[in-house]
């Protein structure tokens, strides 16, 4: 399917940036000409091959518990949010 | 006292050791040489006070048996690496003014052994380009020139300010992060070393994550040698990182004999694209030759599946990316954009991006979002998936017969000019990355090397790339060409103030 407009504005809704006319002109332009570089892996046949996920088969299959085992530093996290209050961070108000 | 700016770490290490330098006088060298140097553009941030009291203490330590193996030594590290204290943006906006409350496991294990932090380099928004001409700092410059050319250079990218650093002698040695080559072509643009290791050799914990699959660190250095002594410190595993492996760090050091007799070097036909100019592949001819004259056995190999190692890796590494980068949204730290009274959350969010990204991010983020969106998943992120493991089957079977590494040249062209490329078609761009990207997707240790210049006097890489965990094997071939191939030039200081 070509990229238009249409399908970069929904992209751009999707991954939450804000586009102008002139962004969508030049996404639309660009990622059409990334979209057809990606088009290449259709010459590919994959119908028996296996879809790699990980880096399993390089020593990677033995992952330990994911344990908390640090936290309780609120303050520390806190220090770089653009806003905060009585120990949280703020944004506008979203329940009316 | 030799020339305090030409050193290298091994030798840096004996003259402190033996006290014909002091850590002090080492560090205000290499702080007087960047701030004589801004118009490179290589430091985002100098940590100039930190620096000189470290070495005044490591100093005092020298004397100790325990000192650290770096003890005194001025490294410089991409702004990629969280720095507890300092400044950490990746070179974008959306990360003004954020203060890792942290440290990065690697840069970590530097300071243990008692390096001495210089600044943080320059780099690639996000370690998203191939320039340096998506920093928010505007690029960095690479302090070689082309004589017929009136444009500064690009250092390369994503790790430009590291390798421009280290080439201008504005450290001892940097670290970088290689997503798809971002440490080795900026280490063959600017004349250095530089080492991709295996994926899992370093804990990626406290790096500021672009595609989690592909990314490591490593480091870039003037020597092999340095690069070897790096690596080890940085390497091992991290219960903070799943994804880094238990297993042994080899000294990788004593592995360099530079005996490579009968080892075998396998050649990939596929790398032999048809607009590689002739002055890389009479620079790949030289090397092969070189490695043969030292006693390795030369072998054709072939990775059928190398040509969609690019196509594969701009579906892969976006749709990460715009994973990874969607906790950026102006709520927990960074830049927030200022709103309207009647605007909320949704317009926070997208407005926050909108100004806080530059466009190769945000196109990188919109790739991401579409190949993982519903009815584009299988036909581009999964169907991806498929071809990189065809991608590292290719490499699996060349290494079952015994070859012990693949050389390859580590770009298909020298350092171009700042600007040059067409800002209008991404994929232009994207094309340096074609002899790099393939290791990156094969989880394999790379390594680049300078061996040659072009005819206008611009250093040219050769990339050693080893199966996993053969960083020492890799690390010794190219201490061998380094050796053979003698490269010794340096750029002209034009740059100073």
């Amino acid at each position: 399917m070509p990229i238009n407009s249409k399908i970069v504005r929904r992209i751009g809704d999707l991954a939450r940036i804000d586009l102008s006319i002139t962004d969508v002109d030049m996404f639309s332009e660009q990622l059409g000409e990334i979209v057809d570089l990606m088009n290449q892996l259709d010459g590919v046949d994959t119908s028996s091959v296996q879809e790699m996920d990980s880096e399993i088969g390089n020593g990677h299959e033995n992952r330990p518990k994911d344990i908390v085992n640090e936290g309780n530093c609120i303050e520390l996290i806190l220090k770089n949010a653009p806003e905060t209050k009585e120990g949280f961070f703020t944004v506008k108000k979203v329940i009316e | 006292m030799s020339d305090l700016a030409s050193l290298t770490i091994s030798k840096a290490r004996d003259l402190l050791s033996t006290g014909e330098v002091s850590a002090l006088e080492l560090t205000e060298h290499y702080l007087q040489r960047i701030e004589s140097s801004r118009n490179l553009n290589t430091f985002c941030f100098t940590a100039t006070e930190l620096a000189l009291e470290k070495a005044k203490s490591c100093d005092r330590l020298m004397s100790s048996t325990d000192r650290g193996k770096l003890c005194g030594i001025p490294l410089a590290v991409k702004d990629i690496f969280c720095t507890q204290s300092l400044p950490t943006q990746a070179a974008s906006k959306i990360l003004e003014g954020f203060v890792p409350p942290y440290e990065s496991t690697v840069t970590e294990r530097l300071w243990k052994e008692n390096a001495v932090l210089l600044g943080k380099l320059n780099m690639d928004e996000f370690a998203m380009g191939s320039s340096n001409e998506t920093s928010v700092y505007g690029p960095a410059i690479n302090p070689w020139q082309d004589p017929n050319e009136a444009t500064p250079l690009s250092p390369g990218g994503s790790s430009g300010g590291s390798a421009a650093a280290v080439a201008a002698d504005l450290c001892l040695a940097a670290l970088g992060t290689d997503t798809g080559g971002s440490i080795r072509q900026p280490a063959a643009f600017n004349g250095v070393v530089g080492i991709k290791p295996t994926y899992g050799r370093c804990s990626r914990w406290g790096i500021i994550a672009f595609a989690s699959s592909l990314d490591q660190a490593g480091p870039i250095t003037k020597t092999v040698r340095d690069s070897a002594i790096l690596l080890e410190i940085i390497s091992g595993h991290d219960k903070k990182d799943s994804t880094s492996v238990r297993c042994e760090v080899p000294n990788f050091e004593a592995a360099l004999n530079g005996d490579i007799r009968g080892k075998k070097i396998g050649i990939p036909k596929e790398y032999r694209i048809d607009d590689t100019p002739a002055e890389i592949i009479k620079l790949w001819e030289i090397g092969i030759n070189q490695l043969s004259d030292s006693g390795a056995e030369i072998v054709d190999v072939s990775l059928p599946h190398t040509k969609y190692s690019l196509p594969t890796y701009y579906v892969l590494a976006p749709a990460e990316a715009s994973s990874n980068l969607a906790r950026y949204d102006g709520v927990k730290y960074g830049y927030r954009a200022t709103l309207k009274d009647d605007e909320g959350i949704n317009e926070l969010y997208k407005r926050t991006r909108s100004e806080g990204f530059g466009d190769e991010v945000k196109r990188r983020i919109m790739v991401g979002t579409y190949v993982l969106s519903a009815g584009f998943y299988e036909a581009y992120y999964q169907k991806a998936l498929k071809v990189r493991s065809l991608i590292k089957r290719d490499f699996r079977e060349v290494f079952s017969k015994g070859v012990s590494a693949i050389l390859t040249p580590t770009t298909p062209s020298p350092a171009f000019p700042l600007g040059s490329k067409n800002k209008k078609s991404p994929v232009e761009m994207y094309l340096n990355d074609i002899f790099t990207v393939p290791a990156n997707l094969a989880g394999l240790p790379a390594v680049s090397i300078p061996t040659g210049i072009t005819e206008k006097g611009l250093p040219l890489g050769l990339q050693i790339i080893g199966p996993a965990w053969e960083e020492a094997n890799v690390l010794n071939i190219a201490h061998r060409l380094e050796k053979d191939s003698n490269f010794r030039i340096k750029p002209k200081q034009w740059w100073t103030s």
